[in-house]
């Protein structure tokens, strides 16, 4: 059995698309019931939640949709392909060190931490070019942090750690 | 219009507008230049520093990155056969052949000149037709817009790239997505979850920021194989003779009307409108043999329709609020933060500034001229530049613009999860434009039907009553069952034979 086989012999991915949206959909249907929202208003049946519903329903019915068409394998292929496709390694390590960099700039200001999350996603990234990467990485905040936030006076994340 | 211009002049033509229009076109080409980046991810990166322009400026820079960004893809399309943006597919065919036959700079002579004259055209378009349908727009009540915006979502998600299914989902997300917060009507609170960073609701730019970028740092860094540079073919910039041009005009107005037109329908998009004009233009052209060989018509064809695709899409944009594409709604997000609100009201209420729009569109095509002559030389170099390097400067201007629109951390975690949710749709073909342009429309939408309700004692069947709601209701209806009429053909056809 060659590997084609193999892969059409799998569920379609929009089947766990389909399924994880529509449960979304489902409990977000379901919250709009909570008593928060049950109290009388000036615009009558046209409350808080009545256009959210709407679009919860609809939601909710093209994800079952989407259920169908993953259980009779329709749809375009690339829905194997992309998923099949993803190198794992590389993306959790870039997705590790985005966060790592969110944090470290929020904690240490654009100038420490921009430089470290450059680095970082830079070295996730596979570049080791230091001599490049290192200058690069330290520059570049410092130009962004002094245009943006002093001349521009844009709101640039300062550390609150410092703060 | 015409009454406007000396203003909408004095307005354009000031230092800090021009320095503006140059600095964007400059971030234009060179988005459009580097494969993966492109013209949303450009949009999105320059938006937090347009919160310190004046309106001038800040149009400025998001119109010049625009136009130039979508001339740009065609650079690294001819130089190393890699479209720098989806709309530069098509002159891959016949640029990248010149290239290699040592024409390099030639075909970017003809790219640059057909992505000048398409977008010139659209904005001889953008002229004409915007301020018409902006009066026309004038009569809409609640249930025209309701109608209007409903017509205009559905044709989006149904053009968008997969399945229509898919596209409606996403646009859905994008609307429930501007739900969580107050209610506008109401001030109650929805969707916080008793969570106090939900209670503000979510803000545009992170979330563009998430959708755009972080998500495409996502995508490569899935899809990374190795760090090694392109072959680069070298560039330079020359014209082609008179002649040249004279026996080619006829495809420099089919495809600039071809662009045009699909620029004004929702959601069709430059990709489109290059395609459709290549394959136009290689039906037509007695040098038909010649395409996918070095054909530089080729090339001209697809850059003229995919520039004036531009123009096109910002008619519906400006006059009747509505997005055409991912990028316009980007542009249109980024002129509501300036107090800017396209849409019904705005030729009316603020024509100087409509007509310093027309103005500053005008001038970012002669940007195209400018940069694209100015700077060949140097695009070989920058394509030398590794995606692995680009990338941590886009995460860091990502972090920047997220956290600068209301100076609140949660807005990193807004983009990064975001970013985590665009990429996960983006794996299975979920098309990402719809979740932007229904986050966008979303609020108007619901204000429309909560209204019309009003205005029709709760009555939804009342909306039907109103002639032009009910043709758009019609068309809505259509273009929704349209698969299901083509299928039914289709067997039928299957069944005769």
């Amino acid at each position: 059995m060659n590997e084609d086989q193999k892969i059409d012999k799998r569920i379609h991915p929009d089947f766990y698309y389909g399924l994880v949206l529509l449960i979304i959909g489902g409990g977000l249907l379901l919250h709009t019931g909570s008593d928060r929202y049950d109290f009388d208003l000036l615009f009558g049946d046209v409350s808080t939640v009545f256009f959210p519903r709407i679009i919860l329903i609809l939601w909710i019915l093209l994800s079952a949709i989407l259920i169908a068409n993953g259980l009779r394998g329709r749809g375009p292929q690339q829905g194997h392909q992309g998923v099949m496709a993803v190198g794992l390694t590389g993306l959790f390590s870039v997705l590790a060190m985005i966060i790592a960099s969110a944090l470290a700039v929020w904690l240490t200001g654009l100038l420490l931490g921009g430089a470290a999350s450059m680095i970082a996603v830079g070295a996730a990234f596979g570049y080791r070019r230091w001599v490049i990467l290192i200058p690069v990485s330290v520059v570049l905040p410092v130009i962004v942090y002094f245009a943006l936030g002093h001349v521009a006076k844009i709101s640039v994340p300062s550390g609150v750690l410092w703060n | 219009m015409l009454a406007h211009l000396p203003d909408a002049l004095s307005l354009t033509f000031s230092w800090n507008v021009l320095i503006a229009l140059l600095a964007g076109s400059i971030v234009g080409v060179v988005v459009g230049v580097l494969p993966g980046l492109g013209s949303a991810l450009g949009m999105v990166m320059v938006l937090p520093i347009t919160f310190a322009l004046e309106p001038a400026a800040a149009i400025a820079v998001l119109v010049s990155v625009y136009a130039c960004s979508i001339y740009g893809g065609s650079v690294s399309a001819i130089l190393i056969n890699v479209p720098g943006t989806p709309q530069s597919a098509a002159t891959i065919m016949d640029g990248y052949p010149m290239a290699q036959q040592g024409k390099a700079a030639l075909a970017l002579g003809w790219a640059t000149m057909g992505s000048f004259v398409g977008g010139m055209t659209s904005l001889v378009l953008l002229v004409l037709v915007a301020p018409e349908l902006a009066r026309l727009s004038l009569n809409f009540g609640p249930i025209e817009i309701f109608a209007l915006i409903l017509f205009a979502m559905t044709t989006i998600a149904w053009v968008s790239r997969g399945s229509m299914v898919k596209g409606v989902l996403a646009s859905l997300i994008g609307v429930f997505l501007g739900f969580f917060g107050p209610d506008e009507m109401t001030g109650q609170l929805r969707f916080d979850f008793d969570i106090f960073a939900l209670s503000g609701g979510f803000a545009l730019v992170p979330v563009l920021i998430g959708v755009f970028a972080i998500s495409e740092i996502l995508m490569q860094a899935a899809c990374m194989k190795d760090a090694s540079v392109p072959m680069v073919t070298a560039g330079g910039f020359k014209l082609a003779p008179w002649r040249e041009w004279r026996a080619r005009w006829a495809t420099i107005l089919r495809s600039s009307g071809i662009g045009c037109f699909i620029g004004i329908l929702p959601g069709t998009g430059a990709t489109a409108a290059s395609f459709i004009a290549y394959a136009d233009a290689k039906r037509r052209s007695p040098r038909s043999a010649n395409f996918g060989r070095g054909e530089p018509e080729g090339v001209l064809a697809s850059e003229t329709a995919n520039n004036a695709v531009s123009g096109g899409a910002m008619i519906p944009m400006l006059a009747l609020g509505i997005p055409g594409d991912g990028v316009v709604a980007i542009m249109m997000g980024a002129l509501t933060i300036h107090g800017i609100v396209p849409g019904v009201f705005l030729f009316h209420d603020q024509p100087t500034l409509v007509t310093s729009i027309f103005v500053l569109f005008f001038l970012a095509n002669i940007m195209i001229l400018v940069v694209g002559a100015a700077g060949a030389g140097l695009y070989a170099k920058l394509l030398r530049a590794p995606i692995s390097l680009l990338m941590p400067a886009v995460a860091l201007l990502s972090f920047v613009g997220a956290y600068a629109a209301r100076a609140n951390p949660f807005d990193f975690t807004v983009a990064i999860v975001m970013g985590v949710v665009g990429f996960l749709l983006r794996l299975n073909g979920f098309p990402l434009a719809p979740i932007v342009i229904g986050f966008i429309l979303g609020a108007p939408l619901e204000r429309a039907l909560r209204q019309g309700l009003i205005l029709t004692d709760q009555d939804f069947l009342a909306f039907a009553n109103r002639p032009i709601a009910a043709f758009l209701f019609a068309l809505t209806a259509l273009v929704l069952i349209q698969p299901y009429i083509k299928a039914a053909f289709r067997r039928q056809k299957g069944g005769t034979k």
